[in-house]
């Protein structure tokens, strides 16, 4: 029986706010504040996997240090938080009476905030403001508009934007360093490309792939997050890019019967066609294109009739762009 | 009971004093429930809370205003206490959040030696705090209702004897000012709802008031609004002499910078010009928010200390401010994200240009090169909008708003337009489809990635730079104003005094206006024709929403009967009800025949 492996996600979580991967302007302004003290109410938004709940808790612990876990209350959406909560348990622990570091106060960490219905959000900012010498909120969400107006008045909101893929491959070396896992260079392209700014996402496919195959390649990393892979798609591009409607079909036949779906392979192949290199006129048409298709997948039209369809419709696109002319032999 | 439920003004940090001894008291008992032995000096306080203003010349916010509240607190006072009526009694005060209406009643109150009593929370249940259990309150069950009600019942009616054994204390403790702060709010308005009986309660309880009630209601979320449509039905049309509705506007910019510069200064902050500037313009009239921006900002900036002295330059501060601050707006942030893509083809041409100096054809060659693209364009200089739009938060749904109302002024020759024009509405097909099955995000990015390329790798010509300022699209407004409409119709219908017309809300909420008048407006006028007294079935607003339905919203301005004489509001009852009757046939059908 080997022992129990932690998720990476919490073995690595960074507990100083310096180590927070991206989002510099915020994150450095989150250091000096654990430095200082005195934390306004905070609302931290943006997308999943940016650091939110991170940076808070990494917040938290600096300033309270030892009294960490009498200071702290935190609560998050699979809490129950509807207005009774915040009418007793909040409550309850705003007038809680904790030994803490001088100039340091008791914090509320509330995730997924937008998730709190707008009874229990009203009924929470007097509390926010009777405690205020005592107590401060910290709310973490992905909307900052739907946590209501006069909680936002009450807070500071501070925006994390999504990653960039240097940022996430950064901290991903890092921790496969860490962990002494072998991988190629490809692997590692993969994952970022499947996590999308998500450092949450890299890090889970990351330990899928190594607990699954040992060993980090892109077909391993898209083996377990089965996608299609951009490769693949890549190649399907560049068939239609070429109008070469035969092979374009063919790799489009090969996914079907492999077992995607469409929404697997328009998703897929939007993301490839945002980032290709190619004449932008022709990649707003493709990407009209694809999105026409997606929107039909959506609404239950998903066969194997509809991806070739979308395969010959972008051939016969950039057969028109090129104004019927062969296309350019290709390097 | 009533010791626990108030909440004197007093509940403030300690160090400051009032010189009143019943405060003194309240401050222990504001301490025992508040209590954290982590003293809270002036440097661990919100700044909010730090400098919030003493007396009624320090509030920032217009005189006439503060003067105006103050009057009527007096009269109000002064007439209850002689027991005349005809006063107001109940005053609601609606504003923004962040725009001083808590504070300027605190203040007042205090100024005028008002007791200030104010409704909280109560904590729930089978959880007792220290002082129920020491007067055995403890295993009292009340639901919250009925302890809303004890407290309105109490608070208006009775001086309270308990506070303080001081002898002055019964004698200057005259007069009290009730401050209802945290009405629960909900958008819901079904009949039995704990807010619904709150209303009950304070109905019932005003007209035997003895001290002025004041209302305090965040305007804003349409909740709020909602709220207030019910406080204005509160007391019913007949006892509008007892309530008074004044309204808070948010701070003047100017009002918000002084009030920042007098922080600034008494924290010893050297703040570049532009940084306070760009505060105040982002908390857009909200004092409490610009307050915390400046505690954030001011945040690790080394107190006498120049660290950003070097770039005083207006506008690079301004941006820097913007970005690293807080906004809770997102309106500059909106704004820079639009501009940038569509300055996107301007800025790509001036690239070329520079690039190919000597080159005086540009303009010629660009032309044919669209048209046969021969040769791969060499203007790749990774834009992609993606990425921009992603990193600005932004809802794609209001990028594509604003690209769309913006994207003209930006081009220069007309097919460009067009073709622009096509990628546009392709990618608002796509938004549609999105907000038709909400659950799907999956549409979104391509509506931001297709409106974003769209303006600029269609843009072929961008127009010479010239200043063109980006507006706000007005289908927002239109959005508004029809959901507007649509309450008013649906509250027209649903007011108790109105007759019962046999309208569900949920029919109303469901349909478009063209349905309802499709749909509903026959049937309302076979029941108007129907009973002979039908002027009196239907109240003033619904004959003015009626009025309104059939004439402005629907395609028939054209037809004779549609006289600008007959599409005026109607002055009586009795006149225009017929009219009306005749319109919506006519009305109708035309809509029928269309369709």
């Amino acid at each position: 029986m080997t022992e129990f492996e932690q998720p990476w996600l919490e073995k690595y979580r960074p507990s100083v706010v310096k180590d927070i991967v991206g989002n510099e302007d915020t994150v450095g302004r989150l250091e000096i504040l654990a430095q200082q003290g005195n934390m306004p109410n905070l609302i931290l938004s943006g997308p999943p996997g940016t650091g939110k709940t991170t940076s808070v808790l990494a917040l938290a612990r600096a300033l309270l240090g030892d009294s960490f876990k009498e200071g702290v209350l935190e609560l998050n959406a699979s809490d129950d938080r509807g207005i009774d909560v915040v009418r007793n348990r909040i409550k309850a622990f705003a007038q809680k009476k904790v030994t803490l570091p001088e100039g340091r106060h008791k914090v509320i960490v509330l995730d997924e905030a937008d998730s709190m219905t707008e009874g229990a959000q009203q009924a929470m900012r007097r509390t926010m403001e009777i405690y205020s010498s005592t107590t401060r909120f910290a709310l973490a969400c992905n909307q900052s508009e739907k946590i209501i107006e006069p909680i936002q008045s009450r807070c500071a909101v501070l925006r994390f934007s999504k990653l960039t893929d240097q940022q996430v491959l950064k901290r991903l070396q890092e921790v496969l360093d860490m962990e002494k896992v072998s991988s190629n260079e490809q692997g590692l392209e993969a994952l970022v490309f499947t996590a999308e700014g998500d450092m949450r996402q890299a890090l889970n496919n990351a330990q899928a792939t190594h607990s699954g195959f040992g060993f980090i390649s892109s077909e391993n990393v898209f083996k377990v997050c089965d996608q299609p892979h951009p490769l693949l798609i890549r190649k399907l591009l560049h068939e239609c890019i070429d109008s070469k409607f035969d092979g374009a079909h063919e790799i489009i036949e090969q996914m079907w019967t492999d077992g995607y779906c469409g929404l697997d392979i328009v998703g897929t192949l939007f993301r490839i066609t945002k980032f290709e290199d190619m004449a932008e006129p022709l990649k707003l048409d493709f990407i009209k294109e694809i999105g026409f298709t997606h929107m039909r997948v959506l609404d239950g039209l998903d066969t194997a009739l509809q991806m070739g369809g979308l395969v010959a419709k972008l051939c016969c696109l950039s057969h028109k762009f090129r104004g019927g002319k062969p296309p350019p032999p290709r390097t | 009971m009533s010791l626990l439920k108030r909440k004197l003004s007093s509940a403030k940090p300690a160090a400051e004093s009032r010189g009143r001894p019943q405060r003194a008291q309240a401050k222990m008992l504001a301490k025992a429930l508040v209590s954290n032995t982590a003293p809270s000096t002036q440097q661990s306080l919100l700044w909010t809370d730090k400098y919030e203003p003493g007396s009624s010349a320090s509030l920032a916010m217009h005189k006439k205003k503060i003067e105006e509240i103050r009057l009527w607190l007096r009269n109000a006072d002064a007439s209850l206490q002689l027991g005349l009526p005809p006063t107001p009694r109940m005053l609601v005060l609606s504003g923004p959040p962040g725009s001083g209406k808590s504070t300027m009643l605190r203040v007042l109150a205090r100024e005028l030696g008002f007791e200030l009593c104010e409704w909280v929370e109560p904590r729930a249940q089978g959880r007792p705090s220290l002082v129920e259990r020491e007067r055995g309150e403890a295993e009292e069950y009340e639901s919250r209702v009925a302890q809303f009600e004890a407290f309105v019942r109490s608070s208006l009616r009775t001086l309270s004897l308990c506070l303080g054994n001081g002898p002055e204390v019964a004698s200057t403790v005259r007069r009290r000012l009730v401050l209802l702060d945290e009405l629960a709010v909900s958008s819901v308005s079904d009949g039995d709802s704990p807010m619904q009986r709150q209303q009950d309660i304070l109905r019932r309880a005003l007209p035997t008031a003895r001290f002025p009630v004041v209302v305090i209601l965040t305007a804003g979320s349409e909740a709020a609004d909602s709220v207030h449509r019910q406080l204005e039905r509160l007391a019913g049309p007949d006892a509008e002499a007892q309530r008074l509705v004044a309204h808070v506007n948010p701070v003047a910019d100017t009002l918000l910078l002084k009030a920042l510069r007098h922080v600034c200064a008494q924290e010893h902050l050297d703040l570049p010009a532009g940084a306070l500037d760009a505060i105040v313009h982002s908390a857009s009239g909200d004092l409490r928010s610009a307050l915390h921006s400046l505690q954030f900002t001011a945040v690790g900036r080394a107190r006498p200390a120049a660290t950003m002295r070097q770039d005083r330059g207006g506008v690079r501060a301004r941006a820097a401010a913007a970005e690293c601050s807080v906004g809770r707006d997102r309106f500059p942030d909106l704004f820079r994200t639009i501009g940038k893509i569509l300055n996107q083809p301007a800025k790509r041409a001036r690239q070329r240009a520079e690039a190919a100096k000597p080159e005086a054809h540009a303009k010629e060659q660009r032309e044919p090169q669209r048209e046969h693209a021969e040769a791969p364009r060499d203007d790749s200089d990774d834009f992609a909008p993606e990425v921009v739009i992603q990193s600005s938060a932004l809802d794609e749904g209001m990028v594509l708003a604003f690209l769309h109302h913006n994207y003209p002024s930006f081009f220069e020759s007309v097919d460009d337009v067009a073709d622009a024009a096509a990628a546009l509405s392709d990618a608002a097909t796509l938004m549609r489809a999105h907000s038709l099955s909400p659950w799907q995000p999956q549409l979104l990015p391509y509506v931001g990635s297709i409106g974003g390329r769209a303006v600029v790798s269609c843009n072929q010509l961008p127009a010479p730079p010239r200043f063109s300022q980006i507006s706000k699209p007005r289908v927002f407004t239109v959005e508004r104003l029809v959901l507007e409409r649509r309450q008013q119709a649906v509250a027209a219908f649903l007011a108790p005094s109105g007759g019962t017309l046999p309208v569900r809300q949920s029919d109303i909420a469901l349909q478009g206006s063209s349905q309802l008048m499709v749909e509903v407006l026959p049937m309302l006028q076979l029941l108007v024709a129907r009973d002979p007294t039908g002027e009196q079935a239907l109240t003033n607003t619904q004959r003015r929403v009626l009025t309104e339905l059939a004439f402005s919203n629907s395609p028939c301005r054209s037809l004779p009967l549609c006289t600008p004489q007959a599409a005026a509001p109607p002055p009586a009852a009795a006149a225009v009800s017929r009219p009306i009757c005749e319109a919506i046939p006519a009305d109708a059908d035309e809509i029928e025949e269309s369709d």
